[in-house]
């Protein structure tokens, strides 16, 4: 019985181990999950599936290295293909790329900053911002208690990797997680629309500052 | 009198009414002669401006908003008040910058970068920009009511990013009234200048950043 006890307590710290290893640790400790499909009553993308276009003033920061503000495009081509543009405030365009569906085309990218694996960094950061495709996908949802307001934690696959949403009420998404590696804040909602969205990497060190200028 | 400093990006396979109906300059010699004196003779230059960043594949273009102010002989502050706000001074060879309420100052003696914009800014302005052949190869048109100098960059790196830098100038006064940088693909910003106001008199004081 004792040697059970053991092995079921080692089991669960196991276990507790690997979920707290991927679990963004702001959000620890969660209750007891329930199983859950997202859906239109339950969740709410921050961005529709269809939309015409997004100017944001950003700033892009990668340590002590660089510091770039500019204006960033995001532009729907057609379902599940987009184009981003981001452009100094002088007008100078510092990388143009079309990703989604259709794959990854880059039109133009400024020679300082043509490294792919950057650019796909920036793809998958607006990705996880689009959420493309996450209604309908089984997640776990943990209910937190008001601190100082009540939120729902949503667990789910979003392009195979595991993200939290963190939603507050049943409208508005102010956090999105893709494990401990990303984490995206939205905040200063208007009309159900974030306008500062801060994209922060915790490997690298990697920030993206947006405020939504239009839509 | 800002030629600019937005050369940087601009390119053009695209050609516009208005571009067509120009015709290659008479007199560009007297032309140039004409904007080196108007400019030994600018002690300051007031505008407001619109930057209109036109791409493609947005279906409508981006428009920016500003001010800029210049006191001879090196004194610029170039100001963007919407949708954004964004001030840069350059001041005595110092480069200041201000965005969202946090000022960045730069000696322009360490930063090349710097040192390249506040040369064309300034050298625009005091007329010597349209005389640097060694980076630009010069075309010179005119139609009836304005003078366009065409420039095209002989740097491959920078043609890769920059097609033309279009200057158009008014007949009247010889003042630039837009600038348009073409980019190789057809996307262009066009800068326009208005409400132009030339030798008041402006406090040093307008070159502080805070």
């Amino acid at each position: 019985m004792q040697a059970s006890l053991t092995k079921l307590l080692i089991l669960i710290s196991i276990l507790v181990f690997f979920v707290s290893c991927s679990t963004p640790k702001h959000l620890l400790p969660l209750s007891k999950g329930k199983a859950s499909i997202l859906s239109k009553d339950n969740f709410k993308p921050i961005f529709k599936d269809k939309f015409k276009s997004f100017l944001f003033k950003t700033t892009l920061t990668y340590g002590d290295k660089l510091e770039q503000g500019g204006l960033l495009a995001l532009k729907q081509l057609s379902e599940g293909n987009y184009r981003t543009i981001f452009m100094t405030k002088f007008g100078m365009t510092l990388f143009d790329f079309e990703f989604g569906e259709n794959g990854f085309i880059v039109h133009k990218v400024l020679e300082q900053m043509d490294r792919k694996i950057f650019l796909k960094i920036i793809e998958q950061d607006l990705e996880m911002l689009l959420s493309r495709g996450v209604l309908g996908n089984k997640a776990t949802f943990f209910e937190k208690e008001p601190t100082p307001k009540k939120k729902l934690v949503f667990k789910t696959k979003l392009n195979k990797k595991t993200h939290f949403f963190v939603q507050e009420g049943t409208h508005k998404i102010t956090e999105i997680h893709q494990k401990r590696a990303v984490s995206i804040l939205l905040s200063k909602y208007i009309a159900q629309i974030p306008h500062s969205i801060n994209i922060q990497h915790h490997n690298i060190p990697l920030t993206m500052k947006l405020t939504l200028l239009k839509h | 009198m800002i030629r600019s400093v937005f050369f940087l990006a601009a390119f053009l396979i695209y050609t516009n009414s208005f571009a067509q109906s120009f015709k290659t300059m008479k007199d560009s010699k007297a032309f140039q002669q004409k904007l080196h004196s108007i400019a030994a003779k600018t002690t300051s230059l007031q505008s407001n401006f619109v930057q209109i960043k036109h791409l493609d594949v947005l279906s409508e273009d981006i428009e920016s908003n500003g001010k800029l102010v210049y006191k001879a002989n090196n004194k610029l502050r170039w100001e963007y008040t919407t949708p954004l706000e964004y001030l840069i001074i350059l001041n005595d060879g110092k480069v200041s910058i201000k965005d969202e309420g946090k000022v960045s100052s730069y000696d322009l003696s360490g930063n090349k970068t710097f040192q390249k914009i506040n040369e064309m800014m300034i050298g625009s302005i005091q007329g010597d920009l349209l005389v640097n052949e060694a980076d630009y190869k010069y075309e010179f048109k005119e139609n009836s009511t304005n003078y366009l100098v065409v420039m095209y960059p002989k740097e491959k790196k920078v043609q890769e990013f920059m097609k033309s830098i279009n200057i158009y100038f008014s007949k009247k006064d010889y003042s630039v009234e837009q600038v348009k940088m073409l980019e190789q693909s057809g996307d262009y910003t066009l800068m326009k200048f208005k409400n132009k106001k030339t030798n008041a008199s402006i406090s040093d004081k307008t070159f502080n950043i805070n």
